[in-house]
């Protein structure tokens, strides 16, 4: 079966150093996979060249049977690829719900004329548009909180607030860069819970993370990096004790230093 | 929207009705009525760059010129009649907004000011010496008084509700984009670009709809500028009056429904007022910006809802 | 030729000049000075006051502008800026147009709106070269532009004060945590700012007559060149701004002299849109 997502020889560099480096990387239907490694390893840079933020220097991306390489973020979202981001970007000014309503224009059709004259079909699309963002909200359990101004929510429903507005742009490929971070231990384990959810219904993951039982725990395979090239990929139990992964984290012999 | 607010709008549209009513006999405030009216147009037409994209603009001047004087040349040259005269001015407006566009897009902050800057300084050096169809420094005299159907336009009085329709569908396009998702996408292009397109907006075409309507909101109070001053020359359309039309957005509250009318009306009237002071007003005038900038940044609507919430909660 | 030549690298040097003035204190907080052209203008003015209000010998002069512009950048520094230090760039943009129409206004009221002339310091003498009439004032325009441009260059690279204003001008934080006096700096930046206006109203007063709508034809011009240039790259700068001089001054003789402006604008235009990183290096136009 092909990979979802298959990366081939993916390189980045800016200035004078490569941030990425040969990168070869297959993701399957339905998989979640992990990107671990050491800060500045380049997890995100490759996150970023998936989502066209960068165009990478050398090496091509392929998701669902087309080649993504170089196209530009809006465009690679509406072939199905979404993304959080390691510090939550929320949509200031804007409410909870319409902080989700944006990810539905992409799949919206209305023209400009008729959505200012605000003709039937144009009320029946806003409408839609509605809908579908509170079913998002309230899977990730927000749905009472629609109405709040998006800035006030706390830090964790923002974080759920950010994955809501993901997956309602109906992708088919989850990006998700430290989820976790500076979350508290019950909310890490609800967001756990939830991402298990997501790929239970048909989505492909892609997770970044620094805290090792989750990664362990969570993913299907793992990939780790360090200084931009992927050394070492497998199941977990694989990667557990893969003496350059401990060596990458650790820089000496020692084990589980994550169990 | 709230029963208050319901009867706040309706208040103050029917105010906005009787209001010219009181002056009948006063040429001049009618004047300053009429000429607010058109500057409450421009201003608006600036908050959907600035407000919904975060964009200073120092160039409507052009798209206000491009207005005025295609409107001039459709009704005297081309004998069409007045109301599409204004619209087809507006379409033109817009064009040239969309072909800035293109290369605008692109750019941000301090480049786009020169951008913008750039925009209007050509189109009013093209006014300037493009003589055999502008007329050049002489401008164009004689522009005839709006006429729809029956109703001519040549009077103060009459014209300040010709105007007075405009303003009103100025403020509900603002109003209907804000509840839209063309107006959700920009606001989104505001405060965070990269999340925005990475959640499939896309920039370009977003922008585009959006100076296009800044271009044509501007055009059409160029419109009703040539036809309601009676001739035009490109000496009002310069980078001052793109400055004063930012000023009026930023006094008034960029961003907001209310903002861009109420900036524009004081200023107006603050003009006005200060014109026994001669070259001093202009002085104080640009003082003032300094300190509405470093006092009430979020305009006149910002410092009211300041005011609004002390009042409600006054915990200090 | 040859004449055209010089007065256009001459033309050019003043609005390089006045760029540098420009980017000076806009890589050191982060926004730009709206009202730099009325500080060129100023400059010749009080140049203008010295001379014939004061009756003083224009080198006096000279120095008179220099301590009154100082003057003026630091009283700017400080109710112009610093109260909005924390406040976004749009802010303080904003700002800096209103202290240049009041910087534009006063001038109108304390000097009126005719055209002034500041004498120059080589006066009308002129060289002859190979049969071209060449202005003196002409080429000292050039050869102090490229002093300066020299000058402040080492004086950032070489001097211990140079280096604390260049490294406030990277990063703030940065020079904070260094025990750089963050405050002083951009108070001498924008100082030093000044000065180089003076300077370049002084050069300017000679040929281009004192008026208080210069300022906005100055700095519009400025604006080009720190486009062509970068904001980042002296050498940008100084190159952009010959650049744009000459091709005036050709554009001008034998185009067509009354879209010469539409001309130098259309050349801003495109720039932005062809080179995204100006011709020297400096980020503009943004992929998404």
């Amino acid at each position: 079966m092909t990979p979802l997502l298959t990366i081939d020889k993916l390189s980045m560099r800016f200035g004078g150093l490569f941030a990425v480096s040969e990168v070869d990387l297959d993701v399957h239907r339905g998989e979640i996979r992990g990107l671990i490694g050491p800060n500045g390893a380049g997890k995100t840079t490759i996150l970023n060249v998936i989502n066209g933020i960068y165009r990478p220097t050398s090496g091509s991306i392929v998701f669902d049977a087309e080649n993504i390489t170089g196209l530009s973020p809006h465009v690679v979202a509406r072939l199905g690829v979404a993304r959080t981001f390691q510090s939550i970007q929320v949509f200031q000014g804007l409410s909870v719900l319409e902080n989700v309503m944006v990810a539905r224009h992409l799949r919206s059709s209305v023209d400009l004329l008729s959505t200012l004259l605000k003709t039937r079909r144009a009320r029946r699309e806003e409408a839609r548009i509605s809908e579908t963002a509170l079913a998002s909200l309230q899977f990730v359990g927000l749905g009472d909180r629609k109405d709040l101004d998006a800035a006030n929510l706390p830090y964790g429903q923002k974080r759920l607030m950010e994955i809501a507005r993901a997956l309602a742009t109906e992708p088919k490929l989850l990006l998700l860069d430290e989820p976790t971070a500076g979350m508290t231990e019950a909310e890490s384990f609800a967001l756990i819970r939830l991402i298990r959810q997501i790929r239970d219904q048909g989505m492909t993951i892609i997770l970044i993370e620094h805290n090792m039982r989750i990664v362990m725990d969570l993913c299907d395979r793992i990939s780790v990096f360090d200084f931009g090239v992927k050394i070492a990929e497998g199941t977990p139990t694989e990667i557990q004790d893969h003496p350059k992964v401990i060596g990458a984290y650790l820089g000496t012999g020692h084990r589980h230093a994550w169990c | 929207m709230g029963f208050r607010k319901k009867i706040f709008t309706a208040g103050l549209l029917l105010a906005a009705a009787i209001l010219p009513l009181f002056f009948r006999n006063s040429r001049y405030t009618l004047n300053l009525l009429n000429l607010a009216g058109i500057f409450i147009i421009l201003t608006y037409s600036l908050n959907f760059m600035h407000g919904y994209l975060g964009l200073i603009s120092i160039g409507q001047a052009g798209f206000f010129a491009i207005g005025a004087y295609m409107t001039a040349g459709l009704t005297m040259a081309v004998g069409l009649p007045y109301l599409p005269s204004l619209f087809l001015a507006g379409i033109a407006s817009t064009l040239a907004g969309l072909l800035i566009g293109f290369p605008a897009a692109r750019i941000r902050g301090h480049y786009f000011v020169l951008i913008s800057l750039g925009f209007a300084e050509i189109v009013r050096l093209i006014i300037l010496n493009w003589k055999e169809v502008t007329n050049g420094t002489n401008g164009v005299n004689n522009i005839p008084a709006p006429a729809v159907g029956p109703w001519v336009f040549d009077s103060r009085f009459s014209h300040y509700y010709l105007v007075l329709f405009f303003v009103l569908l100025t403020s509900l396009v603002t109003l209907s984009l804000r509840r839209s998702k063309y107006g959700r996408s920009m606001l989104c292009l505001k405060v965070g670009e990269l999340a925005a397109t990475v959640t499939g907006v896309d920039p370009m075409r977003n922008k585009l709809v959006n100076f296009g309507l800044s271009a044509f909101f501007a055009g059409l109070a160029g419109g009703l500028y040539a036809s309601y001053i009676g001739s035009i020359s490109p000496e009002p359309f310069s980078v001052n009056l793109s400055v004063d039309v930012l000023t009026m957005l930023l006094v008034g509250g960029s961003g907001t429904i209310a903002g861009p009318a109420i900036g524009a009306i004081f200023l107006v009237f603050l003009k006005e007022w200060l014109r026994f002071m001669k070259e001093y007003y202009m002085i104080l005038y640009g003082a003032g910006i300094v300190l509405v900038m470093i006092l009430m940044p979020d305009g006149l609507v910002g410092l009211g809802h300041r005011i609004a919430d002390r009042i409600q909660s006054p915990s200090d | 030729m040859m004449q055209e030549l010089i007065s256009g690298l001459a033309m050019g040097s003043i609005y390089a000049l006045v760029s540098f003035g420009f980017v000076l204190v806009y890589n050191a907080v982060g926004a730009g000075n709206f009202a730099h052209g009325e500080w060129v203008m100023f400059g010749g003015y009080f140049g203008l006051i010295a001379t014939s209000w004061l009756h003083l010998p224009l080198w006096v002069a000279l120095l008179f502008s220099l301590v009154a512009m100082a003057g003026l950048g630091v009283v700017y520094n400080r109710v112009a800026y610093y109260p909005m230090r924390h406040r976004p760039a749009a802010t303080v943009i904003i700002a800096s147009i209103g202290m240049s129409i009041l910087l534009r206004n006063s001038a109108l009221a304390l000097f009126g709106p005719d055209p002034l002339k500041l004498e120059s310091f080589l006066g009308e003498r002129t060289f002859t070269i190979g049969g071209a009439v060449i202005g003196q004032h002409h080429v000292l325009i050039i050869a102090v532009t490229l002093v300066l441009f020299s000058g402040v260059s080492l004086l950032f690279g070489r001097t211990s004060i140079g280096r604390k204003l260049q490294a406030t001008a990277q990063d703030q934080e940065a020079a904070r945590l260094m025990g750089i006096n963050v405050n002083r700096m951009i108070t001498l930046t924008f100082a030093l700012s000044a000065m180089l206006a003076s300077v370049a109203g002084f050069l300017l007063g000679p040929v281009w007559f004192l008026d208080p709508d210069v300022g906005l034809m100055v700095i519009l011009k400025a604006f080009i060149v720190i486009v062509i240039g970068g904001f980042g790259s002296i050498r940008g700068m100084m190159a952009g701004g010959l650049f744009l001089g000459v091709v005036e001054v050709m554009v001008a003789s034998h185009l067509t002299s009354e879209y010469r402006d539409v001309v130098s604008f259309l050349i801003l235009i495109a720039v932005l849109v062809v080179l995204p990183r100006g011709f020297f290096g400096e980020k503009i136009a943004q992929k998404v």
